[in-house]
């Protein structure tokens, strides 16, 4: 899977291209973590811009990472889901608990 | 259009994404919307996750059967594995159940709520065997209908 990324202070940016399942969810959870662990990042930005398909693995890897983040009092957001993916987005209930920014810029912002 | 294809995969990760592609070129023969090969897209994902992680462990040498029929506009898919079957298969198909705490149990929801029929036989130790179908056109007319 193509998997993007660069740190901007304590966030890591996450830029994720194409279909996301099993195989997507492992790397982007390898990734999450070696820079969580090494206390590279504290945050979490994840731009699913690109993204055309995903099941429930990734949605796994995301909560997974969620749920670490706010026991390590870090940040998770996510920016600029594609119609196409957003039913299965709602449907695990993910905006409830992350919230969606229309660009990287404003998720890093806060605003 | 009437078609059938039968696939044995290895059980590994990479074989979710010929899964679906494969059931979705079959159901793209028929008048299935694009929204409707997502939905299969997404239930096929999900059965073929679920051989290789439950099923299978994560074995990645073991077999995934896949067969996915095309009579007119009905798509029939079945995914069998040969690995330690369910329990309680009731149980296992509530949301929010799954043996791993990464991941969120949501699987066997995705595919009753994406297509028109779900069946799940399992033997503990034998294996698993997930039959669904879709009928082309049914989101439309269940909306048309209102029920």
């Amino acid at each position: 899977m193509p998997l993007e990324y660069l740190t901007v202070g304590a966030s890591l940016v996450t830029r994720l291209t194409g279909e996301l399942d099993l195989v997507a969810a492992a790397e982007f959870r390898r990734l999450a973590d070696d820079l969580l662990d090494r206390r590279k990042v504290r945050h979490l930005v994840v731009n699913l811009e690109r993204v055309t398909f995903l099941d429930s693995s990734f949605l796994g890897a995301l909560l997974g990472r969620y749920k670490r983040l706010r026991m390590e009092g870090g940040r998770m957001v996510l920016v600029g889901t594609p119609p196409t993916v957003r039913p299965t987005l709602e449907a695990a209930g993910i905006y409830a608990i992350l919230r969606e920014f229309r660009s990287e810029s404003d998720a890093l912002s806060g605003d | 259009m009437q078609n059938r294809v039968v696939v044995e995969m290895a059980s590994v990760p990479q074989n979710v994404a010929v899964a679906r592609l494969l059931a979705a070129m079959v159901a793209a023969q028929a008048d299935f919307t694009v929204a409707e090969v997502d939905e299969i897209k997404l239930a096929v994902s999900e059965a073929v996750t679920n051989a290789i992680i439950h099923g299978y462990g994560s074995q990645p040498d073991r077999v995934v059967r896949l067969e996915v029929t095309l009579l007119q506009n009905h798509l029939d898919v079945q995914v069998e594995d040969q690995g330690r079957g369910i329990d309680d298969i009731a149980l296992a198909m509530q949301p929010a159940v799954s043996s791993d705490p990464d991941r969120m149990g949501l699987g066997f929801c995705f595919m009753e709520s994406h297509m028109d029929s779900l069946e799940v036989e399992s033997t503990p130790g034998r294996g698993t065997r997930v039959r669904m179908t879709k009928k082309a056109g049914s989101e439309h007319l269940a909306r048309a209908t209102g029920s």
